[in-house]
């Protein structure tokens, strides 16, 4: 093969140069704009992460709180179902009754109006030592079913020494009623 | 790379010679005359003028590094050697030479700034080369040396020194075979002569411009000033004719005859550079090459002007092209440290490639992130539906905790304010804070303090005495009372105070009730309310 002329050298060199530019200056721009699309994307996605990141961190608390109070109520929303909770709730009330060595009496259902938010109303009557009625009180609000007790009267049974007569008037809450409402903002 | 040269160590080139100092920075020049004692020392006189005046060519700024000075030095009172070395490695080498300097020079390498350099372009081997090496030393006394350091030193000018003679010899492309450089002075000349590229020696001639001045003096019958016009006019302008002519060129052709001399008595040279006071006419050099046997000689004629001497530009020329210096040291890697500092260059190159870094990373985190992020991202916007149900659950739990009423503190703070000897048939409570009980006491005076104590308890807004009706025989009064309990956030919660096995026990001097704690069994047939309202014994906390 030819030696090359040192002329030919330099035209070889400045081709090149040249064409080395001509790629640079064609290729160069569509490869920025493509990473600079991909960079605007990841920067838009880091928004958004970001976003979220704010929008989650108040539920760390919350979720705590839910969980403390799903403790102490030995309830868990998720799994009440609104078919039968009446009817769930109204056997446990009455099995912790016959537990706290109340007497039962007549259990009356009434449906509740659903503005209240509640379910139904449970009225019943029983009998029992003072500190058993007490007890079942106290109890009611952790027999895994979401119950307020709205009335309690208490009087003297003149029939057995010793005794109280108690009429309970227990609501259950509706609780699908809150899955309705608009969540709160975070 | 012009626009980076601020980036660069400020260059000066200098020549140090017998009679005086010249510098070239930039474009800019100095001459400075120089006075010696007896001893080739300079005067103190001289060195202060010397100084002054190179401190304020040199003018350093502050924020640039210190000045770079590369520094030509005379011939007189330096020695050229070449010296035949055993086979050596690199680290042995510089031993060896000064092994041989001592065997060789007739000063101990202790007095003595020497430099070296392998000849043939040789580079020292790692490992013992089989054949023998060939080093040109070149050495001048270090106290010269040290004399110039010091003084450029002062000046802000970090210097290596170099021999003059061979920098001269980088002006011109150097021709293959042997040729020799004559530098003309004023009073002497200073002759080099190269075989292979290499210098094999360094000579001082007594001739010099001044001997061509003094022969025109003498021939022409002329003044000094008149002789030393004629000599600038021979280098311009052709020998004139007539008798005139023919007398400055006898006198010349004298003058070169004793030159011719000189070189023919020291060397055999085969072609001859002249640079410095020597004529530029070339028929003069015609005859001087036919004296010295038919030796071409040519004339090197740098750019005129202050501080551009042969050997500057010379220097100037090696030192922009990378050729390698010889390098004359006072002390073992002294002055050649900064040359081996790598150049601005380089930093301008590690700086735009860490620029391209910097440039390039966000893109690099795209590529390695982005994909991570979007799949983490969509996942968690999969089950952003699960903070609707926390809120709801929350929400509803809530609802719950804040619609239990009370009742069990109600009926605690009742039973503590319920004076000895009363009795309640009837209670009743509902979840907006409504109570009604009825029963009797044994007096006014203890109804009106049962109220007092409901009252003070905080937990009771309003407490309604309806009907307080006395019995027929006057012992006990029936009452009926209504009570409204405060709202949660203003109520106050009863205290309980500790059984007294419990008492002991620390923390436990006043609690709040639990809602589990049922109150005490009462009497035989009534809800009957222990008169000093005992804390139940089967309260738990």
């Amino acid at each position: 093969m030819r030696t090359l002329t040192d002329r030919e050298k330099r035209t070889v060199r400045i081709a090149t140069v040249g064409i080395a530019v001509y790629l640079v200056v064609f290729f160069g721009a569509r490869i920025w704009g493509f990473l600079d699309k991909g960079r605007r994307d990841y920067v838009q996605l880091v928004q958004e992460a970001r976003i979220l990141r704010h929008q989650l961190d108040p539920y760390a608390d919350k979720v705590i709180a839910v969980q403390k109070l799903m403790d102490q109520f030995h309830l868990d929303p998720a799994k009440l179902s609104k078919a039968t909770v009446v009817a769930d709730a109204s056997a446990a009330i009455q099995k912790a009754a016959m537990t706290g060595a109340i007497q039962l009496g007549p259990v009356r259902e009434t449906p509740a109006r659903s503005s209240n938010k509640e379910l139904a109303q449970i009225q019943l009557e029983g009998t029992g030592q003072t500190s058993a009625v007490l007890g079942f009180l106290s109890r009611l609000d952790s027999i895994g079913y979401p119950v307020i007790v709205d009335a309690v009267q208490m009087n003297t049974d003149n029939t057995r020494p010793g005794n109280v007569k108690v009429t309970l008037t227990i609501v259950i809450l509706d609780f699908e009623q809150w899955k309705k409402e608009e969540p709160p903002n975070a | 790379m012009k626009t980076l040269q601020f980036m660069n160590p400020e260059t000066i080139f200098l020549e140090i010679n017998h009679s005086s100092l010249m510098a070239l920075s930039g474009d800019a020049g100095l001459e400075v005359p120089l006075e010696r004692l007896e001893n080739g020392r300079l005067t103190n006189s001289c060195r202060e003028k010397l100084t002054l005046a190179l401190t304020g060519f040199v003018k350093r700024k502050s924020w640039r590094p210190q000045v770079r000075g590369y520094c030509a030095i005379g011939a007189r009172g330096v020695s050229v050697r070449r010296l035949s070395l055993p086979p050596s490695t690199n680290e042995e080498l510089r031993r060896v030479v000064l092994l041989q300097i001592e065997s060789e020079f007739p000063l101990p390498p202790d007095e003595l700034a020497w430099g070296y350099c392998l000849l043939n372009g040789q580079v020292p081997p790692r490992s013992p080369p089989p054949f023998k090496q060939e080093a040109l030393v070149v050495a001048a006394k270090k106290g010269t040396i040290e004399e110039y350091s010091e003084i450029l030193a002062a000046c802000g000018i970090n210097a290596v020194f170099t021999l003059a003679a061979l920098a001269r010899s980088h002006l011109f492309p150097r021709p293959p075979g042997a040729f020799s450089v004559l530098d003309v002075g004023r009073t002497h000349s200073e002759l080099v002569s190269f075989e292979d590229g290499a210098a094999t020696s360094v000579r001082i001639l007594a001739w010099g411009g001044e001997n061509l001045t003094r022969a025109l003096e003498e021939q022409l019958g002329i003044t000094r000033e008149e002789a030393e016009r004629l000599r600038f006019r021979l280098d311009q302008e052709p020998l004139p004719e007539g008798d005139a002519g023919q007398k400055i060129r006898s006198a010349v052709e004298a003058a070169l005859t004793s030159l011719a001399a000189s070189l023919n008595g020291k060397h055999t040279v085969q072609r001859l550079f002249l640079t410095g006071s020597i004529t530029a006419n070339r028929d003069l050099l015609l005859q001087l090459g036919e004296r010295l046997g038919g030796v071409p000689c040519e004339r090197i004629d740098p750019v005129p002007g202050e501080g551009r001497s042969p050997a500057i530009l010379g220097l100037r020329k090696s030192v922009e092209s990378g050729s390698p210096l010889l390098v004359i040291q006072g002390k073992p890697s002294s002055g050649t440290a900064w040359l081996a500092r790598p150049e601005p260059k380089k930093w301008v190159r590690v700086a735009a490639l860490l620029a391209g870094i910097a440039l390039f990373l966000p893109y690099a985190e795209v590529a390695l992130l982005k994909p991570h992020l979007s799949r983490k991202l969509a996942a968690l916007k999969a089950q952003k539906g699960r903070l609707e149900t926390i809120d709801n659950e929350f929400s509803f739990l809530q609802y719950l905790k804040r619609a239990q009423p009370p009742y069990l503190d109600a009926l605690y703070v009742i039973s503590k304010a319920a004076p000895g000897g009363a009795r309640f048939d009837s209670v009743s409570i509902n979840r907006r804070g409504e109570l009604s009980f009825r029963g009797f006491m044994m007096g006014a005076q203890q109804v009106a303090d049962f109220r007092s104590k409901l009252l003070d308890s905080g937990f009771f807004s309003t407490v309604v005495v309806e009907d307080q009706t006395p019995t027929p025989d006057r012992q006990r009064v029936n009452v009926r009372i209504n009570a409204q309990w405060k709202p949660a956030e203003t109520r106050t919660p009863p205290t309980v105070e500790a059984p007294a096995k419990d008492a002991a026990k620390p923390g436990a001097s006043a609690r709040e009730p639990p809602p589990a704690m049922p109150l005490s069994g009462p009497p035989a047939d009534t809800l009957a309310v222990p008169t000093a309202a005992p804390r139940p014994p089967q309260r738990k906390e």
